[in-house]
């Protein structure tokens, strides 16, 4: 009886023995992963100002332009830039506007439009956008 | 019976261990990812520039009265005053230059000759942002295109902004701030 139950004691005993060595590894990853996190210092990727930086633009996707003010704020501005046309000044989302009763004003305001967008660095699918919204919205 | 109470004495001792090392485990954890500093300099920076861009250029043109000098930049963009010019932690500067006077290539400028210069703040930041460590401020800097109105005549412009902050937060520690 009494050796029946000082095996089952026992093997409880190793159990925990195990059950110890287990964890104590489990507890120093923790303090590993604790420690680099602590360590970084910087604040989380999602939580970064959204930092324009030149031909990067490229990668960035559209709603983070939108949310830069530095880039919406130019862009606003360079349409209302005035152009010397037929010898009268039109801004270049006016030209945009009225591109539709005159062709050479399409062709004008996209070449505008093209070389501020080199310039800039911004990137092709920002400027289908910016034209897209003088076509389609700017004109109803 | 005797047996038994001596067992239970071998497993508590285990147990206890067990509890022991994850208590003192979740201490050290915390203790490690509170004392740590938190870097929001270059976020800061950032963040003081935004608030400058949204205040000066509303629908692409520069704010007249800014560029004629007749303009509270603390009062009118909700910035503190105090903070900015007394605390030594930041540092703001705005610079207008002509469009002509900008060689701009693929998102880089290089502009020269400014016909508007303000700056606020610790002007030596320009040069500690420079210096690599963790006691030198963060800068960040941005450039805008606006139009700004002269008389009858719309100048096409291209705004500077340079903003660098110094604020390390605060280091905590378990038990209180250090």
């Amino acid at each position: 009886m009494n050796t029946r139950n000082k095996k089952a004691q026992i093997s409880a005993t190793l159990t925990w023995v195990a059950a110890f060595i287990i964890i104590f590894f489990i507890m120093v990853i923790f303090l590993v992963l604790a420690m680099g996190v602590g360590a970084k210092k910087s604040l989380p990727v999602w939580f970064e100002y959204p930092y324009y930086k030149g031909a990067e633009a490229a990668e960035l996707n559209f709603n983070s332009i939108a949310q830069d003010a530095f880039l919406t704020k130019s862009i606003v501005g360079f349409l209302q830039t005035p152009v010397e046309v037929d010898k009268q000044k039109l801004t270049i989302s006016e030209l945009a506007v009225q591109s539709k009763a005159n062709i050479g004003y399409k062709d004008i305001a996209e070449n505008e439009l093209k070389v501020f967008f080199e310039k800039f660095g911004l990137p092709n699918k920002l400027y289908e956008n910016t034209l897209n919204v003088l076509y389609n919205q700017l004109r109803k | 019976m005797i047996g038994k109470r001596g067992a239970e004495k071998y497993l508590s001792l285990w147990w206890f261990l067990v509890l022991v090392l994850m208590a003192l485990a979740v201490v050290a954890g915390v203790a490690v990812n509170t004392s740590s500093d938190a870097n929001t300099r270059e976020f800061e920076a950032g963040l003081l520039m935004t608030r400058a861009v949204d205040c000066l250029i509303s629908k692409g043109y520069v704010n007249e009265q800014f560029m004629a000098g007749n303009f509270d930049i603390f009062s009118e963009c909700s910035l503190d005053k105090e903070m900015i010019n007394e605390s030594a932690k930041y540092y703001l500067k705005i610079e207008a230059y002509k469009y002509e006077d900008c060689d701009i290539s693929k998102g880089n400028f290089e502009c020269k000759n400014p016909f508007l210069k303000k700056q606020f703040g610790v002007v030596d930041f320009e040069n500690q942002c420079k210096m690599t460590g963790a006691r030198y401020p963060r800068c960040a800097e941005r450039y805008a295109y606006a139009l700004y109105v002269q008389g009858n005549e719309i100048i096409k412009t291209v705004v500077h902004f340079f903003a660098g902050s110094n604020e390390k937060g605060t280091r905590w520690v378990v038990g209180g701030v250090m």
